[in-house]
């Protein structure tokens, strides 16, 4: 209690990591409670690279990428949960493990950053706490996101680089470049962010002639590996898959058409008006003020994918009334350092900038995980300036019981909810199937099961089988067609193919939605959380 | 020196104006080309009612509204319509020119409200400026939208209003209050805005020390304004459109989605308190309301209807974007000291407020033509972010060159977009074609016994008789919902999609002698037998998608086979 009082500081920030952690570990391995086929392929490719030295495809000790589809999943991230596997064992809690881990660690740079841009503690607590508790930031870090793993690098690498502002010690520069050039292993937006956070700094600071020197050359070695690794093939296949300049965004048609619409009147002002620049231009516009609409923000998580939460926002609403007041002339006692709020700033309008490029699976959630980290600071600030206006013996309270209401609401979403929602998006029933065929694959001759949703990798997973012998196996898309007696299919109706009424002493598994199987006798019915994601299983009726 | 910046700042405004009337005339009548289903529809039953005297159901001059389809709009602003078509002739630019420059008007009140605002009239001029140039007011202005007339009075009533709190001006603030509650009679949504506009007036009553009279005034007119919403909301014409549109209806999906969630819970206690009306709705609610707010809403694509949006534009120029961040930056704030705040921070709550009727709503949201009001507060908004730069100079460049460097090549993309594209761009969402096929009846009909005409779209037999300059009161009471009639001389618009396969089932039965000659109006997708009809031609929409086929009964082919099943 004594020390309580007299850190008041260290146990309000050690408070709210214990917070931001239970939210992050309570249940991790079974909430959510489908492990996606990311998740299961991440964990699975880094064990089986530390077991073997080579992985799936037989390359040995990847250091840059795992080839997936062509998407070049960059490998950081497996090699962490590969480790956490060597942990606590082969399972979901320990692919999840890293980035729970590493979101947990985010309140301390926060915290640091709140309070040297308004040279206010409570500040720095109350950004730290909003990370903590943003539905953002939890669903992602229980989710094995490498952008949660690379967010937290990436802000300490900032914290880092203000510190060398302060000391010129070229040691912390050196730090900091290191875990920016750390995040470079662990997700695609960073590689766009590090060139471009020294900039602002070298007009913003007063700095020594040493000081610019060093990060200017910083700045020119980031720009330089950047444009190396997006003339790769590697770096540029993510990308080249999701940006706004592949022909998935439509914006080429839409010009053409325009063009068409014009006639044959004025080729010059046709080409003036109606040219990529001004098509493409636009999209970005579209697409990186996507990431400023309150709907965004407060209401929708995103574009559709595996992170929905039915009826919840990325930032609680009261996080909205701390943006408003962020804004209004109220508690001017607030100091903020000038050259860090400008700073933070350009670090908010740079944030979606990555993912403002692309075009698939926008607005994305994951690929500006980053701006979630920045824009807590802010909040931070705008939750202080609401609980110090005075007189205040309304506001605290109120706020903090529509916060806990808020919080609470979350919760109950994203347990009982979420996973009945996304049964589509999450896998479903997958691991539900592989363990069924785990305890039983040795009574039959042979099982059948539909290969969709890379339901091999997850009996591979599940089984704990690391083998080298699997490397001829895999192809393209971490895709194997058979182990041992189970053979993975393309089809997902397998009781409809003719083939299988040949069989003698087998096991076949239909997906869900396939017609009552006539010839098979049913076996049993397999399913996860969403009862119609039921998957049935039939024996032959020969033995 | 006065008297030189008093004619230089006017003959500026004098400019602005003549700008705006040009912007939402020039063209009028072809861009974008033909009438709406709307503005059909308002302009006939207007101008029915001015040449008859009652309307097509047999009211008399009614005052209140219009019911077309249960949605009983307020007819005042659609009289404008009507008396255009009076004054310019039976067309396109008749029916459109009164409420666009009645729309073009709004430059003036908004000049005075940002004068009171800002004190400046450099600032004032800018906002006027930006409110004739925005894509929002000139779209909606050259499309009959009602909500542009009750806009221009909204925001007169409100200069007014605004004005009188100083030295407690009586007779402002009762033409204020009167032009406020007038627009109770022309658009829907101030009849929520009202009652929560004037309601903390009363906060601004004090803060002026406005006299008792005024405040005596002012408290009757809150609560007159919150009776008139109350008794208004009761009637069937006040909720009609209302019980169509609201989230509130069935087709907002919140109770399925409720029932969803409940179905997932284990708990009857935990389902009530989570997943209960108040949670659905509220967030319904929030949901749409925030909508308002998103930038691509603004200033992108995402606004509904799709008629109301010019092609490749957004509803306000990025060029206003830095104007709004600089709008929160302690430093620019501190350079807007001499401005009235408490005038300015009550446009910021009317701001927050004026989506708020749109966010009740689910049917075609977000909705421009309900959220109009907002737009226009938001330039104002804009025009504190350009007072608090208008004096500053970077190297004595002013920074403002900037915003206007902008602003030109956003004016000029936009304005060769909406002339060059418009009509193309938004032919299918406004029922282009309609026009050219009843058009083809006019100068057809009296070659054929009997024209059949399809019901794909409602409207046509207005469409009709409009093209015809048809108002003779003997259709009285022969209208039907949707402005249907079921026959206009030998013209039947008949309630078949394919009026082609009527008459075939009407051949078997020998209800129809094969000797008539029948033209008929089909829908695309009808396909009649071959050999039966004789296809004449097709309705293009611009862009060259097809709106109607033509066809006429081939009498030979019938004559010859007559004794042969040819159906």
């Amino acid at each position: 209690m004594n020390l309580i009082k007299k850190y008041p500081y260290h146990a309000g920030l050690l408070l709210v990591f214990l917070i931001g952690a239970f939210l992050r570990f309570n249940k991790l391995g079974s909430l959510p409670f489908e492990p996606h086929e990311d998740e299961i392929l991440v964990g699975y490719v880094g064990r089986y690279i530390l077991e073997n030295g080579k992985d799936i495809y037989g390359n040995p000790w990847p250091l840059l990428y795992f080839n997936k589809f062509g998407d070049y999943y960059i490998i950081g991230s497996m090699y962490l949960s590969g480790l956490a596997t060597y942990v606590f064992g082969v399972n979901e809690f320990a692919v999840r493990f890293p980035a729970a881990f590493l979101g947990s660690l985010v309140v301390f740079p926060i915290a640091v950053l709140g309070y040297w841009l308004t040279n206010n503690k409570l500040v720095g607590i109350l950004s730290a706490f909003s990370i903590a508790i943003m539905p953002w930031h939890i669903i992602l870090s229980r989710s094995s996101a490498e952008g949660i793993i690379g967010s937290t690098i990436f802000i300490t690498a900032i914290v880092l680089l203000l510190i060398y502002i302060k000391t010129g010690r070229i040691r912390d520069l050196m730090l900091a470049a290191f875990l920016v050039l750390m995040s470079y292993w662990i997700y695609h937006p960073f590689r766009i962010y590090a060139p471009l956070i020294f900039i602002p700094i070298i007009f913003l600071f007063k700095l020594s002639n040493k000081q610019i020197k060093a990060l200017a050359l910083t700045s020119v070695i980031f720009f330089a590996l950047t444009f190396y690794i997006s003339t790769t093939a590697w770096g540029a296949g993510r990308l080249k898959q999701t940006s706004i300049f592949s022909d998935l965004s439509g914006v080429n048609i839409k010009v053409q058409q325009q063009i068409y619409n014009s006639g044959n009147s004025n080729t010059q002002i046709t080409r003036l008006f109606h040219n990529k620049a001004i098509g493409y231009g636009r999209e970005f516009i579209t697409q990186y003020l996507s990431y400023f609409s309150p709907l965004f923000l407060f209401i929708r998580t995103g574009v559709e994918s595996r992170y929905d939460v039915p009826d919840q926002g990325l930032l609680y609403l009261t996080f909205l009334t701390a943006f408003i007041a962020l804004i209004l002339p109220i508690d001017r006692k607030l100091q903020f350092e000038k050259k860090y709020l400008y700073y933070f700033v350009f670090l908010i309008l740079l944030a979606p900038l990555p993912a403002a490029f692309t075009y698939y699976g926008s607005p994305n959630l994951h690929r500006t995980v980053f701006f979630a980290v920045i824009l807590s600071i802010f909040i931070g600030i705008g939750l202080f300036k609401l609980v110090s206006i005075r007189p205040n013996k309304f506001i605290t309270p109120v706020l903090s019981a529509i916060l806990i209401a808020e919080l609470i609401y979350f919760w109950r979403q994203y347990s009982v909810q979420s996973d009945i929602y996304l049964g589509a998006r999450r896998n479903d029933g997958q691991r539900e199937i592989v363990k069924y065929l785990i305890q039983n694959h040795e009574k039959f001759d042979a099982i059948y099961v539909p290969g969709y949703g890379n339901l091999a990798l997850y009996y591979l997973f599940f089984s704990k089988d690391f083998d080298k012998k699997y490397i001829s196996d895999f192809y393209n898309d971490a895709l194997i067609d058979q182990i041992g007696n189970v053979k993975f299919e393309k089809e997902v109706c397998l009781t409809v193919l003719e083939s299988m009424d040949t069989k003698v002493n087998s096991l076949i598994i239909n997906k869900p939605k396939c017609e009552i199987a006539q010839n098979f006798v049913k076996v049993a019915e397999i399913s996860g959380r969403d009862p119609i994601f039921k998957s049935v299983v039939y024996r032959t009726d020969k033995l | 020196m006065l008297n030189q910046k008093f004619t230089k700042s006017s003959v500026i405004l004098i400019l602005i104006l003549l700008l705006a009337i040009f912007l939402r005339i020039y063209q009028l009548g072809d861009s974008p080309r033909g009438l709406h289903n709307d503005e059909v529809a308002n302009t006939y039953a207007t101008k029915f009612i001015l040449l008859n005297g009652k309307d097509i159901y047999g009211n008399k001059l009614p005052l209140l509204f219009m019911d077309k389809f249960g949605d009983y709009p307020p007819i005042l602003p659609m009289y404008l319509s009507g008396l255009g078509t009076l004054i310019f002739g039976n067309n396109e630019f008749g029916s459109r020119a009164l409420i666009a420059v009645t729309g073009a008007l709004l430059v003036i009140p908004v000049y005075l409200l940002s004068l009171l605002i800002f004190k400046k009239k450099e600032t004032a001029l800018f906002s006027a400026f930006i409110v004739a140039v925005t894509p929002v007011h000139m779209n909606l202005s050259r499309l009959n939208a009602e909500g542009i007339v009750a806009l221009t009075v909204f925001f007169s009533g409100l200069f007014f209003f605004l004005q009188s709190f100083f030295k407690s001006n009586k007779y402002f603030l009762i033409i204020g209050l009167v032009l406020l509650l007038s627009t109770y009679l022309i658009y829907p949504s101030y009849r929520i805005l009202i009652p929560l506009i004037l309601a903390p007036t009363i906060i601004l009553a004090f803060y002026y020390k406005t006299d008792k009279l005024f405040k005596t005034i002012l408290i009757s007119s809150i609560v007159l304004s919150f009776v008139l919403t109350l008794a208004i909301s009761s009637t069937y014409w006040g909720k009609g459109r209302f019980e169509q549109t609201s989230i509130l209806s069935p087709v907002s999906g919140v109770e399925n989605k409720l029932q969803q969630l409940i179905f997932n819970e284990k708990s009857i206690f935990v389902a009530r308190m989570f997943h209960n009306k108040i949670i659905g709705y509220g967030f319904e609610f929030i949901y749409q309301y925030l909508s308002y707010f998103s930038p691509n809403y603004i200033f992108g694509q995402e606004g509904i209807p799709l008629i109301y949006m010019a092609p490749y534009s957004g509803l306000l120029y990025f060029a206003l974007i830095p104007l709004f961040i600089l709008s929160i930056i302690g430093y620019f704030q501190s350079k807007n000291k001499q401005i009235n705040h408490p005038i300015f921070i009550f446009v910021l709550y009317l701001m927050l407020l004026a989506p708020i009727p749109a966010a009740l709503t689910i049917l075609d949201v977000p909705s421009i033509h309900r959220s109009l009001p907002f737009f226009i507060l938001l330039i104002l908004v804009a025009s504190y972010g350009y007072n608090s730069i208008a004096n500053l100079n970077v190297k004595k460049i002013p920074i403002k060159f900037l915003v206007f460097i902008l602003l030109t090549g956003e004016l000029v993309f936009y304005f060769h977009n909406y002339f060059s594209h418009i009509s193309i761009f938004t032919s299918v969402y406004r029922n282009d074609g309609n026009k050219e096929a009843m058009q083809y009846i006019l100068a057809n009909q009296d070659k054929y016994d009997k024209v059949l005409v399809t019901n794909k779209e409602l409207w046509l037999p207005t469409y009709y008789l409009f093209y015809k300059n048809d108002y003779d009161p003997k259709y009285i009471g022969k209208f039907q919902r949707n402005f249907r009639l079921p026959q206009v001389g030998n013209v039947s618009f008949v309630e078949h999609n394919c009026p082609s396969q009527l008459v075939t089932d009407n051949l078997r039965t020998k209800t129809i002698d094969i000797s008539e000659k029948i033209l008929v109006i089909d829908n695309i997708d009808c396909n009649p037998k071959q050999g039966l009809f004789n296809w004449i031609t097709s309705i293009k929409r611009l862009g060259e998608t097809r709106a109607y086929e033509i066809y006429a009964l081939n009498n030979e082919f019938l004559e010859e086979r007559l004794d042969q099943s040819i159906y």
